[in-house]
């Protein structure tokens, strides 16, 4: 049913779904698979049961059910997986990326009007906002190809969050990343370049020894604040982002937001202090060269976090 | 994670989208914050996906969330607000006319009392509240021309003007009971004011009434004003006045009880000086006349001939009173300032001097148009028995035809001064005649 509903305008992509995976179909408990069709709405929109089947065995090839690879998962713990999963969204998306014309249709009716919103949204401008999503819309649709190939977006998404949360994030990128090309790889806003300049005239009454011990405090202290501390602090101090929407972000309350603000500024100054103190100074001293003018500390937050991206890379890479 | 070059060692698409929307476990989530605190660039997509995401949701739930109750309600707050003013007009014009009403009865009561006490003695207690809602009724006695005076003068009306004493009208006004000597009269009749004048200086009601009191400070006698004769009766009757009234007054009430229809006269034209052998009715009736012209402070009625038959009319007009004791509302908002009476039409005058007729016992009232000079200060009601002589006696120069007209009508007819004691005539209360 579906290779005879194959859009005719629509070429197949690479992506397109696979239906001789026997190992992989194999693995799915055939009746969490019935119980998965039974409640996807696939069927509302012409979907395949044989499509539905490739799809949830391709879904399930690249994570191996969030276990390790070559690890057989029960029946429990592929149900597990797949409730943590967007199916109908990643059913949809898939259909989509093999050119199912209800499919289409259904993702056109669905998401278009909100991938607009949204692309005015980010873009601030109706202009520019549909402009993004129509670029957006053809790249989905599948009008770019590498190698020979058509390469569709959405072969990419596998369903961990909504899709419409996919296309949002995926235009949040697509501008950000044309606004750095645009701003030859500066930030939407840096207010660290400011910050990050000296005084040229400013009166250095802090011996340079001092600013050295200070900034060597400062960035171990930086060091040893943890993710969300770190993140915190560079979304409020670097990107000026405000509370409200640090607290959209972290899916907390705004005082939430501030009052770990709070703690983070705190303990990155005690930390700094005790640094301080260990490197020899007394706490009258330590506390006299935070009352340095900042001007003089060279301390560039943004170049210190971004040589401890590596670190975070390593971590995760770790993992 | 992709970690294909610098560009792709960004956290990908997916994870950004699940990280927004709180679908990573504990761990993914930590590293997902520890990179996004050392990359502005994926803290930015990750703001951008999220503000996007907050607009959608406010949008949506816009579309879809009702009205708050409290807005549904913003239509509805104004007819209540329209309620709650109507409410409070309400009350306070509840209030207002239970104030009135009360000060009527109390107005009612000091009536009453007079009535069964000396009034003499009393005369110008009732004059201050008594002032908006007084009803006046005219005394209609045939007028006697006691004060030969210039019509045109209005200082020498003045001269005998006074709170509380019926005015003298004017030369020109007809003599029927032409018996009466014209000089002795007036000697009469100037003695009385002279000393209820001075009596009524000190009162309050000149005060609460100032305008008017001012429209007649300048009414002081003066030699031009009257005759010598006049003058000089004036001057001594003035001094023995103040002696004689408290014996006068004593002995009023002790020959209250006494009826003497044939001093009627002498009792009108002196006022309280011969109140002694006046009848005891008649005695109190006039009394309660005196009151209720003060409280209107302003009526100049000249002193009627007390007669039998105008001891009916007395007692039809005490009878108009009653019906006119209920408060005057009129669509001025202005107090009464003076009121006259026939059957069921009411005229009234307010404190600016306009005009309201009514023909249901002053439940409505039209303004009726200005047809005189100056400023109307008195009204008053002249039975046509009364007006039938002035048609002889009417010079041609000053309407005579249509006043004798108005006042051959055997109905009632209405006169009107306004503040140059200048005379107007009505037999409908609407259309109004200078004599």
């Amino acid at each position: 049913m579906a290779s005879a509903e194959t859009v005719a305008g629509v070429p197949e992509t690479a992506g397109a779904i696979r239906t001789d995976i026997p190992a992989q179909r194999g693995a799915i408990d055939p009746r969490l698979l019935d119980e998965l069709w039974r409640a996807s709405d696939g069927p509302s929109w012409g979907l395949a049961r044989d499509e539905f089947d490739a799809i949830a065995a391709d879904a399930v090839a690249a994570w191996n059910f969030g276990l390790a690879a070559g690890a057989n998962a029960t029946r429990e713990q592929q149900a597990d997986y797949f409730r943590g999963l967007r199916l109908d969204d990643l059913v949809l998306a898939r259909a989509c990326a093999t050119g199912n014309e209800r499919a289409w249709e259904h993702f056109i009716a669905r998401h278009r009007q909100p991938l607009i919103r949204a692309a005015i949204a980010i873009t601030g401008s109706e202009t520019l906002g549909r402009d993004l999503a129509d670029q957006l819309y053809a790249e989905l649709f599948g009008l770019n190809t590498r190698e020979g190939e058509r390469r569709c977006p959405l072969l990419s998404y596998r369903g961990r969050g909504s899709l419409m949360g996919w296309l949002r994030t995926t235009l949040a990128q697509r501008h950000v990343d044309h606004h750095r090309r645009e701003w030859r790889l500066k930030p939407l806003d840096d207010p660290m370049d400011e910050m990050a300049a000296p005084a040229a005239d400013a009166p250095q009454e802090t011996p340079a020894a001092e600013l050295s011990q200070l900034q060597r405090a400062i960035e171990q202290a930086l060091r040893e604040c943890d993710a969300e501390e770190r993140f915190l602090l560079a979304a409020y101090y670097l990107d000026g982002q405000t509370l409200l929407q640090i607290a959209r972000v972290l899916g907390v309350h705004e005082a939430t937001v501030s009052r770990k603000l709070r703690r983070a500024t705190e303990a990155t100054r005690k930390q700094v202090l005790r640094n301080l103190q260990r490197d020899g100074s007394s706490r009258r001293a330590a506390e006299e060269a935070l009352g340095a003018d900042p001007r003089d500390v060279e301390v560039n937050l943004k170049k210190l976090l971004q040589n401890s991206q590596t670190e975070a890379f390593n971590e995760q890479a770790a993992l | 994670m992709n970690v294909n070059g610098q560009h792709e060692m960004h956290t990908d698409v997916e994870t950004l989208s699940a990280f927004t929307e709180q679908a990573l476990s504990a761990k993914e989530r930590g590293v997902v914050l520890a990179h996004l605190a050392v990359c502005g660039r994926c803290r930015q997509v990750v703001v951008l996906a999220r503000e996007a995401a907050s607009i959608e949701v406010a949008a949506r739930h816009g579309a879809a969330r009702p009205r708050a109750w409290w807005k549904s309600w913003g239509l509805a707050l104004v007819p209540a607000a329209g309620v709650a003013a109507t409410g409070v007009i309400a009350f306070y014009v509840h209030e207002r006319a239970m104030e009135r009403t009360s000060e009527v009865a109390k107005l009612e009561q000091q009536r009453a009392s007079e009535k069964t006490a000396a009034p003499p003695q009393r005369l110008p207690e009732p004059l201050a509240p008594a002032a908006p809602a007084a009803p006046t009724t005219r005394v209609d006695v045939p007028a006697t021309p006691r004060v030969p005076a210039n019509p045109g003068s209005p200082s020498r009306s003045r001269e005998t003007e006074r709170p509380g004493e019926v005015r003298r009208e004017p030369t020109t006004e007809p003599d029927e009971t032409a018996s009466a000597p014209p000089a002795a009269p007036a000697t009469e009749a100037l003695n009385g004011p002279a000393t209820e004048r001075e009596r009524y200086r000190g009162s309050p009601a000149g005060e609460i009434h100032g305008d008017m009191a001012y429209a007649y400070a300048p009414s002081q006698p003066s030699a031009n004003d009257k005759t010598p004769s006049e003058a000089a009766m004036h001057d001594e009757e003035r001094k023995k006045q103040s002696e004689e009234t408290a014996e006068e007054r004593r002995q009023f009430a002790a020959k209250a009880a006494t009826p003497s229809s044939s001093n009627d006269s002498e009792v009108d034209k002196t006022g309280i000086d011969n109140a002694g052998s006046a009848p005891a009715e008649s005695r109190t009736a006039r009394s309660s006349e005196q009151v209720e012209v003060d409280a209107q402070q302003l009526e100049l009625q000249p002193v009627p001939d007390v007669s039998a038959g105008s001891l009916m009319r007395m007692r039809s007009g005490a009878f108009s009173s009653a019906l006119m004791a209920r408060p005057i509302h009129l669509p001025s908002g202005l107090p009464v300032l003076s009121v006259a009476s026939s059957d069921h039409r009411v005229l009234a005058i307010d404190k600016k001097g306009s005009l309201y007729f009514s023909e249901d016992s002053g439940l409505t009232w039209e303004k009726v148009k200005r047809q005189w000079t100056g400023r109307a200060i008195l009204v008053r009601k002249k039975n046509s028995e009364d007006a039938a002589p002035p048609v002889t006696t009417v010079p041609e120069s000053s309407g005579s035809t249509s006043v004798s007209d108005t006042l051959s009508h055997p109905e009632t007819v209405f006169e009107l001064v306004n503040d140059q004691s200048e005379l107007w005539l009505s037999a409908d209360g609407r259309i109004w005649t200078a004599k």
